[in-house]
């Protein structure tokens, strides 16, 4: 049978590459020299795994003797790895060996016998690793072949050498003759009967049960140059797992002197003599690391606590965020942390001083550089996680009530496009604008587009957030439903729907305090909250776009998704701590979201937007609902006698 | 009540040597000591298998003021080198048959390793905290909190060595 050695494999985890990021950076900086590294091997490993080389963060530091002692050579530049004179490398490393044979050290120190050259190259931007190992293996004797083939060795005689080797330091080599171990210093003493019938014992890294491993080689190599009276070499691969092998090998040497040829180059696992590179970058990245260890932090959640949840809904989410006050501000920042990862601000005014302890997406020198509100909220998503996507947009949105002249037309309707554009690049809305008005045309065209739409609004010390319908209203399942209690998706009114009279300019006449809300500090961040996990109640619903909504008390019902309910509005009220969760039908006559509305906009677009601008009143028109004002003048309310105590309605 | 009061606790680095001894004569799983600024602490590196792959196994035993209980770190490696995600990690042990930890996510959390400077998995001592009293007796104090601790991760310890602190091989506490 041919004599084959098992090689050993390179294996070097990412805190060896974080010790090299650091060591280049401040230690050795542009130095090509060679730096002293220490590698472990492993006796116990078992048949499947690699016989290993072992590189981790502590291989720069010289700890316990019990472990290959060699060389690190990292290069500053690809084509200086690329252009090595491996050739050179390994002969320098093996004519050390070979004159650590033959001026004995190696009796002492049998250990000297395992070394390698690592070369090296780190690109510290991209951190993409490619190196090089080998491990020099003198080859002598030539035209080896086994006189005894490996056979294992019995439990006895294997436990006999591994108390010696554990009890007297670990040697790499030792003897056993006449049933006794001894330290390899004894070899050259021996005589040459008694050193043909000594087996040296070498503590071997091979995972292959019959196979010896590449530390036999030099051991080999040294003690046929050491002892050329003999010419057969008895051997023991000492393992702890697998069994240990003893074989007997024979060679011829023509000249002991002269020094042997060498092998060692590692081969990658194509079984090719090439180098090997690893891209680290998700391991080093700060951004990389950041963005890995919030989604662990997500996961976390998910396994140990809502297995089912599909956190993939909120990571694919794209918001569109109208206002980037104070609500717009606190609404992302806490979709953030539920995995949101796409933003767009829209809004119309810049950071002024009095924003930023409110506005947490902004600050003093913001303010101080009057900064766009929409840039800064943008930005600041950006610093706090910078894999982020954020946009901003500069906009004033149109609104019914505030008159646009011939001169602005054309301004409108490119305004008009850009605003529809914008809600189909989105998944769902968020209208946090400070006036009634503000919301009329993001609320149309979320309906028209069949997107998710969020009102959320402040008083002084109450708050709302209301899940506007979405999709067709579903008319033939309204009665079936009122029944039990449930309110499909699309059958929920929007912002709009319990109002029966256009929005119109409300700005005009009011006071400062009254043109921006004024609302105690905390509501808002109590609605973002709120409003927040809303979202994540619907779109852990099985079906998001089919999320129903329960009349009356939440728990009597038991119609919630994954995280529980998903209410069509939350009211709260600070001034008792109170909140309700009311239920409200859609109106099929609404200004914002009614059928009529969604024809009138579809065929003529910003046009229809113009003519409600300059009369809000035409929504009343199309609606009907001017009708309805004038039907509720005809009702005449009998207020009738004391006897029966009922009121009498009655339409004339 | 914790048995040590500070890192210089003399039985703290005896337990440890010789925990490191007796791996060394009863387990092929052998522990190496190594020194640092705060101390000293323990390294571990061996090779796990399943059917596909083998990995490499690092686990380390730090001293933690904070929780003034020793702490097990731990990175499972390809054979590249890059480290197994926490799922895998979990999937690698659950299929294997490895760990007797029913919920082996809610026990671990991931930090920069403090003298690695790269992330690594390690036992959070206070989601374990019920079982303290498990650690009450006498004997080597690390092989007491290692038989708990290292069976989250898969790792055994030999019966000479559990019978040398008076536990049961048979009987294994579970956190």
């Amino acid at each position: 049978m041919n004599v084959a050695f098992v090689p050993l494999t390179t294996l070097a985890d990412i805190s060896f590459w974080s010790s090299i990021n650091s060591k280049k950076l401040h230690e050795w900086k542009l130095d090509e020299s060679p730096i002293e590294c220490f590698a472990e091997y492993s006796i116990q490993d078992f048949t499947g795994s690699p016989s290993r080389l072992s590189f981790c963060h502590d291989s720069f530091e010289n700890a316990s003797s019990s472990r290959f002692h060699g060389f690190a050579l990292a290069y500053n530049t690809i084509e200086g790895f690329q252009n090595v004179d491996r050739r050179k490398i390994i002969e320098e490393s093996a004519l050390s060996i070979f004159h650590n044979i033959k001026n004995g050290v190696w009796l002492e120190r049998p250990e000297i016998l395992n070394t390698f050259v690592l070369t090296i190259h780190a690109n510290l931007k991209k951190f993409v690793y490619t190196y090089w190992n080998c491990v020099p293996a003198l080859c002598s004797p030539e035209n080896i072949t086994y006189v005894q083939e490996p056979i294992e060795l019995d439990t006895g005689a294997t436990q006999q050498l591994l108390q010696y080797y554990r009890s007297h330091g670990y040697p790499s080599i030792f003897i056993h003759h006449k049933n006794l171990c001894l330290p390899l210093s004894h070899l050259m003493q021996m005589t040459t009967v008694d050193a043909a019938a000594a087996y040296l014992v070498v503590a071997d890294g091979s995972t292959e049960t019959r196979v010896p491993g590449w530390t036999i080689r030099n051991a080999l190599a040294a003690l046929s140059l050491s002892r050329p009276d003999i010419n057969e070499y008895r051997l023991i691969s000492l393992r702890a797992s697998l069994p240990s092998l003893h074989y007997v090998i024979t060679g011829t040497i023509t000249d002991p002197s002269k020094f042997p040829k060498t092998v060692g180059w590692e081969r990658s696992i194509r079984g090719k003599l090439e180098p090997i590179t690893v891209d680290m970058k998700s391991h080093f990245d700060p951004h990389s690391l950041m963005e890995q260890s919030v989604d662990l932090n997500l996961s976390l959640i998910k396994w140990r606590l809502v297995p089912e949840m599909k956190l993939e809904r909120f990571k694919a989410l794209r918001t569109l965020i109208f206002g980037a006050g104070t609500l717009g501000c606190n609404l992302a920042r806490s979709m953030l942390g539920w995995g949101v990862r796409h933003f767009t601000f829209i809004d119309n005014s810049n950071v002024s001083y009095s924003n930023p302890v409110r506005q947490s997406l902004s600050e003093f020198e913001d303010a101080r550089l009057g900064k766009s509100k929409a840039d800064c909220a943008a930005s600041a998503l950006k610093r706090i996680l910078p894999t982020v996507y954020a946009q901003s947009v500069q906009m004033t949105v149109p609104m019914p009530g505030h008159s646009v002249g011939a001169q602005g037309e054309q301004e409108l309707e490119i305004v008009v496009n850009q605003l529809e554009e914008l809600v189909l690049q989105h998944d769902v809305l968020f209208l946090a604008l400070d006036s009634r008005e503000a919301r009329w045309l993001p609320t149309v065209l979320a309906n028209i587009h069949n997107k998710m739409a969020y009102s959320v609004a402040l008083g002084f010390d109450t708050y709302v957030i209301i899940r506007h319908g979405v999709g067709e209203s579903d008319v033939a399942s309204t009665s079936e439903s009122s029944v039990r209690g449930i309110v499909s998706y699309s059958n929920l009114a929007c912002y709009f729907c319990s109002d029966v009279t256009a929005p119109g300019n409300s700005t005009t006449d009011r006071t400062l305090d009254q043109q921006c809300t004024v609302a105690r500090a905390g509501i808002s961040m109590i609605a973002s909250g709120l409003a927040t996990e809303l979202l994540a109640a619907v779109l852990q619903h099985e079906n998001p776009v089919e999320a129903p909504a329960i009349m009356g008390d939440l728990s009597a019902e038991d119609c919630g998704g994954l995280l529980g309910h998903a209410p069509h509005q939350i009211r709260g009220f600070i001034h008792r701590f109170q909140q309700m969760t009311p239920c409200v039908r859609r109106f099929d006559r609404c200004i914002a979201c009614g059928k009529a509305v969604k024809e009138a906009f579809e065929a003529e677009k910003w046009r229809f937007v113009r003519d409600v601008m300059n009369s809000p009143s035409r929504l009343e028109e199309i609606t009907g609902l001017d009708q309805l004002q004038a039907s509720v003048d005809q009702v005449d309310i009998d207020f009738a006698s004391e006897d029966d105590g009922s009121s009498v309605v009655s339409f004339t | 009540m914790p048995p040590y009061r500070s890192a210089a606790d003399a039985k703290y680095l005896g337990d440890l040597t010789e925990f490191v001894a007796l791996m060394d004569e009863y387990s092929k799983d052998k522990w190496t000591l190594n020194k640092s600024e705060d101390g000293v602490w323990l390294k571990q590196s061996v090779m796990i298998k399943n059917e596909i792959e083998t990995f490499n196994r690092q686990t380390h035993i730090l001293r933690s003021s904070h929780y003034d209980l020793p702490v097990l770190w731990f990175n499972f490696y390809h054979r590249d080198g890059r480290p197994l995600r926490l799922d895998e990690i979990s999937d690698l042990l659950t299929k294997n048959d490895l760990t007797k930890c029913s919920n082996f996510v809610r026990l671990v959390t991931q930090e920069i390793h403090p003298y690695y400077g790269v992330l690594f998995f390690f036992i959070d001592p206070r989601k374990a905290k019920k079982n303290i009293e498990d650690l009450e007796g006498n004997g080597n104090f690390i092989v007491r909190w290692l038989s708990l601790y290292g069976a989250i991760i898969g790792m055994t310890l030999p019966n000479e060595i559990l019978l040398s602190v008076g536990i049961d091989p048979q009987a294994q506490n579970t956190l």
